[in-house]
């Protein structure tokens, strides 16, 4: 179809609007409540323009191209239209400008640059809206506001979620949240992007920083597995805040307020500064010479007799640099005992497992599916940055259906949403497999959906990996999955499990999944039977492991502990023998594999403190001194490239087709640990804007009903297990749980660690 | 002269009640097309022959708006606006009070011409005292006796109506901000296109009537096209209600021919209150331009007549003003009523309205300068045609026909400080 703008003519799409051409020509139409992942209300009137054949300039944003339209960006009756709406958008807008956040990259001070008047015709009183604190992350001054409405449009079709609207009307009306409820959304931070004034603005960082002194660095953020593409914004070597880069095929133009705000805890005031050893059973500073020395002399000290007495363990946080150089150097001196997975307990699912993780589907094709399968997730609390791709999915008429062991809530429509106990879970899969008629009929027929002739995706998400009947889980629904013929799939814990595996951090695997034919120990076993000697790479012994209390043992009864770690934690401190300060993922070239399989590189974000160095710097020097290499960034990079090159996606498979299907009879009340959204790494447990949002609140243990009535109405309970005994009473009641369940808040308790991250324990009223 | 059609119960005992309506051939017309199962077409052509035209303001064909529906298997719905709320408006008012089953058999018939099952009637709030529990009365008669509900007459036709009330918003009147009042969503103008007879109540095909052009359906049905076509005068198609209101004697709703002379309409009102001088009219509503005596006198009281006189017929509210009456006082109120008025979503209708009204109070309180009237017209200028919906318009039009046609009293306001017919 051709049509002309300021008589040239170009080709357009069927079913395009005006301002989707011209965008796509790069020729510019001021807006304001246009946004191109919104609906069009075609309300702030900015974009009219002329186009032939109608009396008045039409909205650009709303109007669908015609053949041989003629529209005309530039005339004089486009820039009277556009200049009388600048004029009205001014009359009440204050003039604030030099003390308003937003100001320098405001697209009202932008656009009335070109459009606006120098002086103004109003002389009556302007507008004033009172202000209320809507949340942690984000400061209003609603009297800037333009009622573009995209913080509430975001909210109604974005995130699902809506806490804000417009409330009055005319003149007074305003944008406000219901009666006293704040903005609670995972995802409330893109209306500071989208507001094009500074009516909502990112409260952190507010008067921190004027725009135009920033620099822009990219990023890849390390809080999920998605990868989302962020830039910071640096100030004098410090990172201000964070907003999103545009990749559609990832994050769109969004991001999740974890990514935004996770950033944080790269400025906590318990960051590691100076490398420390042991003295005299006092941790002492030291330099960087004797401390990479003392662990090298460690390292050097192991022979045949003692190289199964080290334990070296890492986060799947770290980037691949870390990660590749850390199996090179512990791999390379013979050490078999290395792992990433601390958070687990059940193993035995590692023989049949593919190379890596991966999510089955990109992620822009997972509004194609027909059926989702969500197994053990709560996308909303733990990959928030989804919720809107699901949304969208499910607009595309995708059904979505959530088994887990905890309640999910999310913010798209649900077909199905079953909470079991762990057990019950597989055994549902086991007859969704086999016996189908064991369903009740209402179930059947839902689940009659969900056959070979749809195109299905299962998706196994990372809070059944502290259960200890993963494997059988795991199984079954892969059973299930391979009878439905579907995509199957998984979302991780870190951002770079996926790499933990390729490059094999684990003790019976070696490069690209390769079979390792002298398998060491796993991270349970460790522990489980304490070895002398461990290196723990950038985990906090208090959270990133299954069970706090077993390697506070393990570590009490060790002689040498090496910690490289970013942070000293009080553990740290307790523990160990000598600790390397390294850097966060910002402050080091870094790089990740998201779960699409993704390979994502950026460059050093901000410069570390001094005394503080890159972690694969640090490893480098290692493998240096044992004559395993030396690698440059770009040549490490390299390798690390072509590493990935060699391995063939296609091949990521479940090694056996069957799989052996087992059942465990557990009895007694099921504990497990929440991941809480606030919770999930290092930085994000440290930043402060995060901790304050409601999110991060709810820090009670939660019990089914069962439980408090079973243990008769008294003031508190006692909760046993095999490594803890609890007082408390400090409980809720919540009636989502399926019976005989205690949900843990996080990994320490009002103080006290909790030992295992889930198990079967007793409940008993305190005599 | 006057021509009493949807009015005919008026002045009759029990004037809503159903046997009242009954007796004068009321549901005679439905009964017909279902016991005879009329074709649709030829409802709809009866009403295009008929020059019916929308009674609410904009006065398009309403046969040809019904044409608008494409047969098809969806869900269509048929919506009566009976949220009158112009100023100046008092005519479905009445209608709803005294013949609210002229209003069900139209809602019926033209549910029945486009094919919808479900019709909804949309009383403003501030009907809900009266006209709300008349309706509701009325439509539970005709429940009863089966004129509306399942299976009406055992022809396998359904129809439910419901009864809705809004909550005081003058915008709610305006369609597809009716719409989405309907759907339980803040009243906001939707954007057009889609229209609604294309994507309307949820979604789905919808034609949205008047009251008063509803109760005028089942009189052309039963009577024929040409009968209430030559029931007009001069170049005028059909009757109208005129609400007379302002300085007239006998301020009240007349139901005459269309093209009358206005000066006969004036007459059957009473004349000018206190046999003072006629000033100006505003014929349709506030929102039309006000139309000065002199060229008002010479109109006949239609749709090309009016618009000829620089003005429109609107809905009919016709607001009289005698030669002691401020404009620049009036204009004033005016503005203030759009202004309190305007639902906020597009911005020359948010920020203008709310400017002109500031202005104009700035005027009234003696402050004006020349300059203020100037913005006032360079205001309204940028309000006109920016906007979703007409309300913008409907602000802007009065500003620039009061400055036009009485410039030099306004003028006189800025500079003496005050109203020149004191």
């Amino acid at each position: 179809m051709e049509v002309f703008i300021n008589n040239k003519a170009y080709i357009a799409n069927e079913n395009e609007t005006v301002i989707e051409l011209t965008d796509r020509l790069g020729i510019h139409i001021p807006r304001f409540c246009y946004h191109k992942h919104l609906s069009v209300v075609a309300s702030c009137r900015m974009c009219l323009v002329e186009i032939e054949g109608f009396d008045h300039a039409q909205p650009a944003c709303s109007t669908k191209l015609k053949e041989d339209m003629k529209i005309f960006t530039k005339s004089n009756k486009t820039k009277q239209a556009q200049k009388a709406t600048m004029e009205f958008l001014l009359i009440n807008h204050p003039l604030d400008c030099p003390i308003c956040d937003q100001g320098g990259e405001c697209e009202l001070q932008d656009i009335s640059l070109e459009f606006g008047d120098d002086h103004s015709q109003y002389m009556q009183m302007k507008r004033v809206v009172l202000d209320r604190d809507i949340s942690p992350l984000i400061s209003t001054d609603m009297t800037r506001c333009i009622h573009c409405s995209r913080c509430v449009r975001f909210g109604e079709e974005i995130s699902s979620s809506k806490e804000l609207g417009l409330l009055d009307r005319g003149e007074e009306m305003k944008i406000d949240t219901f009666i006293n409820e704040g903005v609670s959304s995972e995802l409330s931070g893109n209306m500071i992007d989208l507001c094009p004034v500074g009516a909502l603005n990112n409260k952190p960082y507010r008067y921190s920083a004027r725009t135009w002194d920033l620099s822009q660095h990219s990023g890849i953020s390390p809080h999920d597995c998605i990868g989302s593409n962020i830039y910071y914004h640096i100030y004098n070597n410090k990172i201000l805040r964070a907003v999103p880069r545009e990749n559609e095929n990832i994050n769109q133009t969004w991001i999740s307020d974890r990514d935004r705000f996770g950033y944080e805890g790269i400025y906590s005031s318990d960051r590691a500064t100076k490398p420390m050893i042991r003295r005299n059973g006092k941790l002492m500073e030291s330099d960087w010479e004797v401390a990479i020395d003392a662990v090298d002399t460690e390292l050097k000290k192991l022979n045949e007799s003692n190289i199964d007495k080290i334990g070296c363990l890492t986060t799947p946080q770290s980037t691949c640099e870390e990660l590749y150089l850390f199996q090179k150097l512990f791999r390379g001196i013979n050490i078999q005992n290395i792992d990433h997975r601390t958070n687990e307990r059940d193993f035995s699912y590692q023989e049949d497992f593919p190379a890596m993780p991966l999510l089955g589907s990109n992620l822009n094709e997972i509004d194609s599916f027909d059926n989702i399968l969500l197994v053990g997730v709560n996308l909303k609390k733990e990959f928030p940055i989804l919720t809107p791709r699901l949304i969208n999915a499910t607009k595309n008429k995708t059904k979505i259906f959530s088994f887990n062991f905890l309640p999910s809530n999310e913010d798209f429509p649900l077909q199905l949403n079953l909470t079991f106990k762990p057990n019950d879970l597989v055994n549902f899969f086991h007859n969704l497999a086999k016996n189908r008629k064991a369903l009740s009929s209402d179930l059947n027929k839902i689940v009659k959906e969900l056959n070979p002739n749809k195109k299905n995706l299962i998706i196994i998400g990372p809070s059944i990996s502290q259960l200890q009947n993963q494997t059988e889980i795991i199984l079954s629904v892969k059973n299930f999955s391979d009878s439905i013929n579907s995509s199957f799939g998984f979302l991780t814990n870190h951002c770079n499990s996926t790499s933990s595996w390729l490059f094999g951090i684990l003790p019976h695997r070696l490069l690209l999944g390769e079979k390792n034919q002298t398998p060491g120990l796993n991270a349970y076993e460790m522990l489980e039977k304490p070895l002398s000697t461990y290196i723990l790479y950038n985990l906090e012994p208090e959270y990133d492991f299954w069970n706090n209390l077993l390697l506070d043992k393990a570590l009490e009864k060790s002689k040498m502990n090496i910690f490289f770690s970013s942070f000293v934690t009080p553990s740290i401190e307790k523990h160990a023998d000598i600790l390397l300060p390294i850097t966060t993922f910002a402050e080091s070239d870094g790089s990740f594999i998201n779960i699409e399989g993704k390979y994502q590189k950026y460059n050093k974000i901000v410069n570390p403190k001094k005394g503080i160095k890159p972690g694969y710097l640090v490893l480098n020097e290692l493998i240096k001194k044992n004559n395993l290499g030396n690698y440059s960034i770009s040549d490490l990079r390299k390798e690390i490239e072509s590493e990935i090159i060699n391995f063939d996606i296609k091949e990521n498979k479940f090694s056996r087709k069957k799989l052996k299907e087992e059942m465990h009879n557990m009895s007694g009340i099921f504990k497990c640990t929440e991941r809480g959204i606030y919770q999930v790494d290092s930085l994000v447990r440290r930043s402060a804007s995060l901790q304050m949002t409601t999110h991060a609140k709810n820090s009670v243990i939660r019990l089914s009903k069962d439980i408090v009535e079973d243990a008769e109405k008294k003031q508190y309970i006692e909760i046993i297990d095999q490594f803890t005994r609890f007082k408390t009473n400090v409980y809720n009641v919540d009636n989502l749980l399926p019976k005989k369940t205690v949900v843990y808040p996080s990994s320490f308790f009002q103080g006290n660690p909790i030992g295992s991250k889930s198990g079967y324990i007793t409940v008993q009223k305190n005599e | 002269m006057i021509t009493r059609v949807c009015t005919e119960t008026f002045d009759k005992t029990n004037p809503a009640g159903l046997t009242t309506y009954t007796q004068l051939g009321g549901y005679r017309a439905w009964e017909n097309i279902i016991r005879n199962k009329i074709p649709k077409t030829t409802i709809i052509s009866e009403i295009k022959e008929s020059g019916l035209r929308g009674k609410g303001g904009a006065g398009f064909l309403t046969g040809v708006k019904w044409s608008f529906i494409t047969p098809s298997d969806q869900e269509k719905y048929l919506v009566c606006n009976s949220d009158e709320s112009e100023p100046g408006t008092c005519k479905d008012r009445d209608i709803l009070r005294y013949n609210p089953h002229s209003v069900i058999e139209g809602m019926l018939i033209a549910s029945y011409a486009i094919g919808a099952t479900v019709a909804y009637n949309y009383l403003r709030g501030e009907f809900v005292n009266d006209q709300w529990e008349v309706f509701n009365e009325a439509l539970k008669d005709s429940y009863d006796r089966n004129f509306v509900g399942k299976n009406i007459f055992s022809s396998n036709v359904s129809i439910e109506i419901y009864n809705l009330i809004g909550a005081g918003a003058y915008i709610v009147g305006e369609e597809t901000a009716m719409l989405e009042s309907i759907e339980g969503k803040r009243g906001m103008p939707r954007i057009k296109p889609p229209f609604p007879a294309i994507k309307g109540l949820y979604g789905k095909p919808t034609i949205i009537n008047n009251t008063e052009t509803l109760a005028t359906v089942p009189k052309i049905i039963l009577n024929g096209a040409s009968w209430y076509k030559n029931l007009g005068l001069n170049f005028g198609e059909g009757v109208k209600i005129f609400s007379m209101s302002g300085h007239v004697n006998k301020p009240g709703n007349y139901e005459i021919p269309l093209g009358t002379p206005f000066s006969d309409l004036l007459e059957l009102s009473g004349g000018v209150a206190d046999s003072k001088k006629l000033k100006a009219v505003i014929p349709g509503g506030s929102s039309v331009p006000v139309v000065s005596a002199k060229t008002i006198m010479d109109t006949n009281m239609d749709y090309d007549s009016l618009v000829k006189a620089g003005s429109m017929l609107g809905s009919g509210g016709v607001i009289v003003m005698d030669d002691n009456t401020c404009m620049v006082s009036v204009l004033h109120t005016i503005s203030r009523f759009y202004y309190a008025e305007s639902c906020g979503q597009c911005t020359p209708c948010r920020e203008g309205t709310g400017w002109l009204y500031k202005i104009l109070t700035n005027i009234i309180q003696g402050k004006g300068t020349n300059n203020d009237l100037v913005q006032l017209e360079r205001i309204a200028g940028m309000i006109e045609g920016n906007c979703i919906c007409a309300l913008g318009d409907a602000a802007a039009l009065p500003v620039q026909s009061f400055l036009k046609n009485f410039w030099n009293e306004f003028e006189y306001y800025v500079d003496k400080k005050q109203s020149m017919v004191l």
